[in-house]
This record gives C-alpha cells, structure tokens and sequence, in this order.
C-alpha cells in the first residue's frame, strides 16, 4: 500500500525528518507516536500534499506510483485521507455541498458516475451516523463554529462519506474527551477492511486502547527508533519516550 | 485634466417641450461645462482613472426599437429601455394596482408635482459631473410611482440596454415610494459593445415604506458604466440594496442613500468582480440626517489580472443625529499579485451618542482551506472557485429574488473560470455550478 525509503523532509531550510523507512500492507494499522516535535505532524503533511515541506531526499510509493510526484487532489483521488488535526473552518462553504463535490471528484476520478443530490443525502446520513455525527451540523459552513470533538468527528465522517484506501488520522484524539474519543474509535474500526489501511500519528497511548494496532513505531528528531507490537504502547504509555535514544545507532550498545 | 478628452459629449438634441424638464436640462447642461469631467486632483475620483470614458469619442446613442431578447425576470413587470428610452408597452391593465410607469416626458404632465418635487433634487448636478451630464441630455427616461400602501407581490425588472459601439447613453429613473408601500425592484445595465452607460437613478423612499432594490451591471470588458444612484429614506422606512457589477473598463457606482426621517433603515450590499485591465469603483455616502436611524454598508471585491478595485464609504452623522448605529465593512479579495485594492473607509460624525463601526480588509484566499478543500480531492481550480463564491456569499445572500441570485452565482462562476481571469498555473476548469449553494 505505501512505502517510504529513506525519506528526508526539509522545511525553511531546516531538516524535520531524517531518513524514514516504513511499509504499510494492504488492511495493516499502524501508529506513529512520538514526542512533541519528533516530526509526526510533518509526515502527515507531506504525504498529504501540502507543498511547503521540500523533500531532500528518499522515496514515498503509494500503490507503486511515486506519491510525491502528484498533486495533493491527486493523492486524495486515489484514495489518501488526512484527518486533520486542525480541521480549517471555511466560512460560505456549505459542509454537504464541499462534500458532495469532494465524493464526485474522487468517484470520477474512479470512473464512477457522479452522486446525485438525493442519493447522497441518503449516504449522508447513514454515514453521519457511524460517528453519531448531529446531521444539522451538516447545514453548516464546513467547520463552522464545530467544537473541536465535532470538527474531528467530522473528518472522521468525511472519511467513512470517501472510502479512501489509507487514512492519516493526524492526532485525532487530541481535544477529545473519553466518550467522544470512544465514538471516533468505533468509527475508525468499523471502517477497518482487508484493503483498508491506517495511519494513526497519536502523542497518546489511550487512542489505542480502542483502535488496536498492528505495528507500533516511535518517531524520536526524525527518525524512527523502536518499532514493535501494540506492547510497545503500553511500554510508552508507562516509560515515557525518554529511555529511548534519538540516535538508533546507540541503542546496540544499551 | 492634462489634455483635452476626446469625449465631447453631444448636446445637439433640441431642448425638451416640457419646460420643467427642458430648464433642468439646461441647467445640468451649463453646470457640466463649467465641471467638466472630475480629474484625479478632485478628492473623489482621485483613485479613477476616467482614460476608458474620455479617451474614446462616444456618438450619443441613436433611437433604437429592437433589441436582443435579454434575460428577464420570470412574473415580473418588465420594463426595457433601449438606448436611453422606455421601449415597453406598458399595459396600463397588467399593471398592479397603485402603480404608475410612465416616461418622464409625458410625467411632465401628468404629474407634475412629482418631477418638481423629486427629479434633479436627490441626484445633484451641483457637485456630480456625471449626473449632470446626465441630466443635461434629455430626460427621456422613466417615472415609477408607488401609490400609499402598494403593495406590489411582482417585481419591477427594469432593463437597460446599450447597444452597439462606440456610443453613450444616459438611463434615467426616478422611483417613488409612497407611504407604506412594499416593493422589489431589479435594474440590469445591459451593454453589449464598446459603449459607455451613465445612468441616474433616484429613489424615494416615503414613511413606513420597505423598499428592496438590487442594481446589476452587466457589460463587457470594452464598455463602461458610470452611474450614479441618490435615494431618501424617510421615517420607519427600510431601504435594501444589493448592487453586483461583473467586469467592465470602468464601473463605478456612486451611492449616496440620505435618512431623512427617524428610525429609518438601509442595508447596502455591493460586490464588484474585475480582472484584466478593469477598474471597479463603488463609492458610497451614507448620510444620517437624523436621529435612531440605521445603517449597514457591506461591500466586496474580487480582483484578477492587472485589475483595479476602489471602495469608499463616507459615513456622515449629524449634529443631532443621535442614537445613530451604522456599521460598514469592505473586503477585497485578490486572486492575483498584480490586481490592486483599495478600501477607504470616511467618517464625519458630528453627533456624540453613536455607534459607528468600520473595518475593511484585502486579502488572499486562505491557504489552508484551499488545502483542505485539495486534500479531500478537489482540484485547485475547482477549490479557489469555491472559495471565491463563498467570499461573495455574504452578499450574494441578500439578493432577495431566488432567480437573481442563481443567475448572478452562475454568472460569477462562469466569469471566475475564464482563462483571462485565471493564475497562469491553473489547470482545465472542471465544470461548476453554484446554483445550488447548498448552506
């Protein structure tokens, strides 16, 4: 599903990420934790797009293309999905008119027909109601005036309304309390699929409580220092992130 | 002016065989030549460059009786002006009860207190070159009048056609809102070539009256449009303007709306969409006479190209105007480097007990959100599209007839996808439509 070698990410001149290998299969969860700073949110961002990160060096492969040859639009119509972690309130935007154009952009991109009005309000709801979403939120500009537990609950919608092939959850559970945290979960997991994959960038452990993963790594200064099962959570989640060593290369002699 | 301006404006026509109109003419005619046309050394053109009116010799414009079938208003009493004159038929027996269209002409006499008491006396040729000129070249528009309490369930869709090359016409209309009445009234300027249109229009608004008013400008890039607008708002009386110019060489609007009477209201809301080489102008007064009196002034500009947007707003509020509340706001958003805006917000506030609010803004589309709307699978073009009709929206919104406001949303849609208007790095425009704005 996606592949990254060696991959080294610049912004202002100054280097964020140093070198991260990773492989994603087809139906994998994995999660990306990591201290403040470590350059989680960096790599969210540029496998999403976003065109003020410069790429040093290394590779990204998504389904086999070379993802960072293509546009941020592009990557999302071939089934990439950045749950934001700051979701941008767009004033004048009706949610379900950026919605519908979003799912008609994706599924031509498909080759698929566009949705009508009708059939996607029907969508809409019944998607909604995966994250118990308030339907008249959906009246709304995008984001407008949402708490932030809504604007999350609202890309996590987004995602179940778009069907992508790999989510990016970008520390969603951040600003959410125990019940809303539980709701997101549920949703994410019963999007969960054998063709369906999962990035979760979490600072925390308790996300994991409710989406289980398959992989755990650790991103410490840019690079990625342990990897291992979800046990590694509970080791993070009891030891803090201190005991491990930015430097991969000290850790033989630990 | 440096140079002479190759615009000689032409007087040729014989005077008017009404007299109040042919002494007001007269007058108008006298004060222009002594005017002439405003140079940037006067403070309110001083942003305008007037090169697309004066550079060109524009032939008054010749009676035409055809005309091209324009959009009109679905159930609407229509009325359609062609090179400066009434062309409809208005048939006395579809019109509403309490309502009288008539040209100004025969106005002169049948109502002749009515033109006395209004025409020339809200737009004034004193200090207003162009409504001078207007004034001075024949009065052969039309008179609108609202009986008390009309209540009118149609609107009045009054078009003005300019057709052809290289000529000028000069709209005139004067309504008149009788005490309680409550009406809707559209007026399109429609240019189809190099033309320049210097409409006036007047409107009185009388006691307890809601009057709901928008003002479309609709010419090419080659043609022209300055017009000027002057309105009375008396007591208890509402007056909503919504005011859309898309593109032209020169567009400008002079608004002056005066509350005359307590506890008067007005809404004024104007979006302005140029590109390329276009300048676009509303200059606004509002002037609070006296006292409980509200206003709200809202007004936004797109810019691409090389293009040119001017907002200015005077708020006046007099020496006993107490208790006045107006707000104003100016928004410029610019899709392009080269497009220039200027936002000039005026106060004169001579009363103590107001509340008086500005703010004005230029700016860009926001980057995160046209990543957001990216990120989800929609091209830039698309995205940018979308952002810009939000922008508006605010304005677009208080358009209060459903038809105007699809249409000037597809309108706005179709002009934003233009490849004169676009960053040289955009990409095929997807097709959009915005009539369903879906909020």
């Amino acid at each position: 599903m996606l592949e990254l070698r060696n991959l080294h990410v610049a912004i202002g001149g100054s280097e964020i990420l140093k070198g991260i290998d990773l492989k994603v299969n087809a139906g994998e969860v994995h999660a990306i934790m990591g201290p403040n700073g470590s350059g989680k949110s960096t790599l969210a961002s540029v496998l999403a797009g976003r065109e003020e990160y410069e790429v040093t060096s290394g590779e990204v492969l998504f389904q086999g293309e070379n993802l960072l040859e293509i546009d941020a639009e592009t990557r999302a119509r071939e089934g990439l999905f950045l749950a934001f972690q700051y979701p941008v309130e767009i004033p004048g935007v009706g949610n379900t008119y950026f919605l519908r154009t979003a799912l008609n952009s994706v599924r031509e991109h498909r080759g698929q027909p566009p949705v009508d009005a009708i059939d996607f309000l029907q969508l809409v709801r019944e998607k909604a109601d995966v994250v118990k979403l308030d339907p008249s939120l959906l009246k709304r500009a995008v984001n407008e005036g949402f708490s932030g537990g809504e604007k999350k609950r609202n890309e996590i919608f987004q995602m179940a309304v778009l069907e992508p092939r790999l989510a990016i959850l970008d520390e969603t559970d951040s600003g959410l309390d125990i019940d809303a945290l539980r709701i997101v979960s549920e949703g994410v997991n019963s999007l969960r699929s054998p063709d369906r994959s999962f990035i979760i960038i979490t600072h925390y452990q308790r996300l994991l409580d409710h989406i289980i993963p398959d992989f755990v790594h650790v991103l410490k200064d840019g690079r990625i220092v342990e990897s291992g099962g979800r046990e590694l959570a509970l080791e993070l989640e009891a030891r803090g992130y201190d005991w491990l060593d930015s430097d991969p290369a000290l850790e033989i002699s630990r | 002016m440096a140079s002479k301006p190759l615009f000689q404006p032409d007087f040729a026509s014989p005077a008017h065989p009404m007299k109040i109109l042919a002494t007001l003419g007269s007058k108008a005619r006298d004060r222009f030549e002594e005017l002439g046309f405003p140079s940037r050394r006067d403070e309110d053109w001083r942003l305008t460059s007037l090169a697309p009116v004066t550079d060109h010799q524009f032939a008054k414009a010749p009676e035409a009786t055809v005309t091209t079938e324009g959009w009109t208003l679905p159930d609407a009493v229509i009325i359609t002006f062609v090179n400066d004159r009434v062309v409809t038929e208005i048939d006395k027996g579809d019109l509403p009860p309490g309502v009288t269209i008539t040209a100004l002409s025969s106005a002169a006499a049948t109502h002749p207190h009515l033109i006395e008491n209004h025409l020339g006396r809200l737009a004034r040729i004193d200090d207003q070159p162009f409504v001078a000129l207007n004034t001075a070249q024949g009065l052969e528009g039309a008179l609108i009048h609202l009986a008390p309490g009309t209540n009118l369930d149609r609107p009045l869709d009054i078009v003005y056609n300019t057709t052809g090359d290289d000529i000028v016409t000069y709209p005139r209309t004067l309504i008149i809102a009788e005490e309680g009445a409550k009406a809707t009234v559209l007026e399109t300027f429609v240019g189809d070539g190099r033309s320049l249109i210097c409409p006036v229009t007047e409107v009185a608004v009388g006691p307890n009256t809601s009057l709901s008013h928008t003002r479309l400008v609709e010419i090419n890039t080659e043609g022209s449009c300055v017009g000027s607008l002057s309105v009375t708002v008396d007591e208890h009386a509402t007056y909503r303007l919504s005011s859309a110019a898309l593109g032209g060489s020169l567009v400008r609007a002079d608004i002056r709306v005066d509350l005359v009477g307590e506890g008067a209201d007005t809404v004024l809301d104007g979006l302005t969409l140029v590109g390329g080489n276009e300048q676009g102008t509303a200059h606004v007064i509002v002037d609070h006479r006296v006292p409980n009196c509200t206003s709200t002034q809202r007004f936004r500009s797109v810019l691409d190209g090389r293009s040119k947007a001017v907002f200015t707003g005077r708020i006046i509020v007099a020496e006993d105007a107490q208790k006045t509340d107006a707000r104003q706001s100016s928004r410029s958003l610019l899709r392009s480097s080269d497009a220039v805006a200027h936002n000039n917000p005026q106060l004169e506030i001579y009363a103590d007990d107001v509340r008086c609010t500005h703010g004005s803004t230029v700016g860009q589309l926001n980057p995160e959100a046209l990543f957001y709307l990216r990120a989800r699978g929609i091209d830039r073009s698309t995205a940018e599209g979308i952002l810009t009709l939000a922008f508006a929206a605010e304005v677009l919104e208080g358009i209060p007839i459903e038809a105007v406001r699809s249409r000037l949303a597809d309108q706005l849609t179709a002009r934003l996808g233009q490849p004169s208007h676009q960053f040289s790095k955009r990409k095929a425009q997807d097709t959009m439509k915005f009539g369903d704005l879906e909020r």
